[in-house]
């Protein structure tokens, strides 16, 4: 994505053309949706709606009916308000629609990371074929046709290939933010580069920079992915436009760069001991037996417990999926409270039980990995038993017809 | 040999506006052609149905004795269009500019190597701007980047060079030099040039074969013959007269 975003940003900042890339992404929104109600994958859905939005769009702007972006807003806001019925429909928002939102690394399943890296090595590999040609449309679409370049073809192929762009972009840094990525290291790299082969190298770069430091960022601190990248990606374009104000040569321009990059990257790291915290509480968990009755079957777990609130915090953050598969996870909050719980850093998919204070389990959902979901039941709680994704029905224990006996401690 | 551009009966409106009508004009190889009239006369309108960017709704036009839309020999031909179509906040070298020219003759898998780069570079010299292939486009002079264009145009040999409005915002003493290079163009390389400009005076004494367009063709011959004549009150009104000095 860091690659693909800034290699079609190039091509279109310079002609006006940011907020095509931000349609699309609305756009491919309600694609999402479409996949999500038919339950096919929601990036093939994001895909087909997308390519077609792309036809759309350029068939009207080479009509000339598509004057200005006031009609690139109607098509922005159509993608998104279809979405948005689409999704009601269905079963309202959810934890993957929340992902598509605002961007999940974590909740990408391996088939859709193949096609994401198809989608991303055959939008490189286009531009890089016709980056010529597209150079000469950026400078002058008139020069262009008098050079016998297709224009009209490639403006299509253009926004196709934008279109593709979104896709790959969406699940990492989220509908919403799709166009920045595409937009902010196009920027930086225009400020700093010499010619126009450099300045698509440093945005690139930029946005790898970006990409490595806010995974980074986000995983260490707990923030959403795709909005530590963006955030990253500013963070650079400002130090950039406030270190070409000084009149310095380009070597020390250079190194400040270097520089800069160091420190965001120092900071990230700085902050690296809070999933050593989670570590050192999960590993300090007691562990002991509890029962579970489930009709007439009566069976004795072994569980680690999260007494103090530290423990609580961390859970099973920055832990491993072989530990998940192994491991389950009491929560003993005293008393009954509302809560709820959250999947970020959390490598698999967990079901949780909640279970009020005189021991009845009323509640078992499933939680999905992502930075941004929270999971809770209706109604108060005492206790939540975390254990691997389908272990309930495995052991046949249903919501409402089961019981959690904990020994009295100590 | 054929004539490089041939009008037929060319007639274009936008809407009920008639910006051109009943054109026929012809350019044979060799021309110097100057294309002049005043604002609106129609002049970018007859430029953009020459190179194949507009099709016009009456008549037929031919370059280099094909339709442009079938056109497909566009090495031959170099545009220079208006110094102000680069936007000089875009990262981009003189030397970049130039080699776009050869998108042309170059195929989709053939890098730009030390043949194309000799090219650039020789038709940067050609316009006296080989110092300055390096530098940002958006660094030069007025006069400097409409040279930049031109070596553009300059880069795939062309036997028809089209320029429009090459002299907006150049101070007067590059206009001179600017007109001694396209003299040059002209008798030793023997390019044939079209210029459109708004700017009798100048272009008049310069090119071998005269246009004067105000929607219609009003005079199109020698520019000796156009001076002298009463046309000049048809194409600008009474008020304009010429004033020649010869030295």
């Amino acid at each position: 994505m860091a690659i693909v975003c800034p290699l079609i940003g190039v091509f279109l900042v310079p002609r006006r053309l940011s907020l095509i890339a931000d349609t699309l992404a609305h756009v491919a929104l309600a694609g999402v949706a479409i996949g999500l109600l038919m339950g096919a994958s929601p990036i093939v859905g994001a895909l087909i709606v997308t390519v077609v939005g792309a036809f759309g769009i350029e068939r009207l702007r080479s009509h000339g009916a598509l004057q200005g972006d006031a009609a690139l807003a109607v098509f922005l806001s159509g993608g998104f308000a279809l979405a948005v019925v689409l999704i009601s429909l269905a079963s309202g928002f959810n934890a993957d629609l929340f992902a598509i939102l605002f961007g999940s690394i974590l909740t990408v399943s391996p088939a859709d990371v193949w096609l994401i890296s198809a989608l991303g090595a055959v939008v490189v590999a286009t531009i890089l074929l016709s980056y010529r040609r597209l150079f000469v449309i950026t400078l002058h679409e008139d020069l262009a046709r008098t050079s016998g370049v297709p224009v009209t073809a490639l403006n299509l192929m253009l926004t196709l290939l934008t279109a593709l762009t979104t896709v790959v972009a969406m699940r990492m840094v989220g509908v919403l933010l799709v166009s920045a990525m595409i937009v902010i290291p196009t920027l930086t790299g225009f400020s700093l580069g010499r010619n126009f082969r450099r300045a698509t190298i440093v945005a690139i770069v930029v946005a790898l920079a970006a990409v490595g430091l806010g995974l980074t960022a986000a995983y260490y601190l707990s923030l959403a992915a795709g909005g530590a990248v963006v955030l990253t990606a500013l963070l650079i374009f400002a130090g950039v436009a406030v270190l070409r104000r000084i009149p310095w040569g380009p070597r020390a321009r250079l190194a400040a760069l270097v520089l800069l990059c160091v420190s965001v990257a120092a900071g990230a790291s700085a902050q690296g001991d809070e999933c050593k915290r989670w570590r050192e509480a999960f590993a300090a968990m007691p562990v002991r037996m509890v029962t579970v009755q489930a009709g007439a079957k009566t069976m004795a777990i072994r569980v680690k417990v999260a007494e103090t609130s530290e423990q609580a915090a961390a859970g099973f953050q920055c832990s491993t999926p072989q530990e998940i598969q192994k491991t389950l996870i009491l929560f003993d909050f005293g008393r009954e409270i509302y809560s709820q719980f959250h999947m970020n850093h959390v490598p698999a998919a967990l079901d949780i039980a909640f279970i009020k204070g005189d021991g009845s389990i009323f509640s078992i959902l499933k939680m999905e990995p992502s930075p941004t979901a929270l999971y809770g039941p209706m109604g108060n709680f005492r206790f939540a038993l975390e254990a691997r994704a389908g272990f309930y029905e495995s052991q046949g224990i249903k919501q409402g017809e089961a019981r959690l006996t904990v020994p009295v401690p100590r | 040999m054929r004539p490089f551009v041939e009008f037929e009966g060319v007639g274009v409106s936008y809407g009920e506006v008639r910006v051109l009508d009943g054109i026929n004009l012809t350019v044979e190889p060799g021309d110097f052609l100057g294309i002049i009239g005043p604002n609106g006369s129609g002049k970018t309108t007859l430029l953009r149905v020459m190179l194949g960017l507009l099709e016009p709704q009456e008549g037929s036009v031919r370059l280099f004795g094909q339709p442009p839309a079938a056109f497909r020999e566009w090495r031959r031909l170099g545009y220079v269009p208006q110094r102000a179509a680069l936007d000089p906040s875009l990262p981009v070298t003189v030397g970049e500019v130039v080699a776009t020219g050869l998108v042309a003759s170059l195929g989709i898998f053939q890098r730009i190597g030390s043949r194309e780069r000799t090219r650039v570079k020789e038709a940067l010299a050609r316009v006296g701007m080989e110092a300055h292939a390096r530098a940002r486009i958006g660094a030069l002079s007025t006069g400097q980047q409409q040279r930049v264009l031109i070596a553009r145009a300059l880069v795939s040999d062309p036997e028809l060079i089209i320029l429009d409005e090459p002299t907006g915002g150049v101070d007067p003493e590059a206009q001179t030099s600017f007109y001694a290079m396209l003299q040059h163009l002209s008798r030793e390389r023997e390019v044939t040039l079209i210029l459109v400009s708004h700017d009798i005076g100048v272009v008049a004494k310069e090119v071998n074969k005269l246009a004067c367009l105000n929607r219609r063709l009003i005079f199109h011959g020698r520019p000796g013959d156009f001076l002298s004549d009463a046309a000049l009150t048809a194409l600008y009104g009474p008020a304009v007269r010429i004033i020649s000095h010869d030295h």
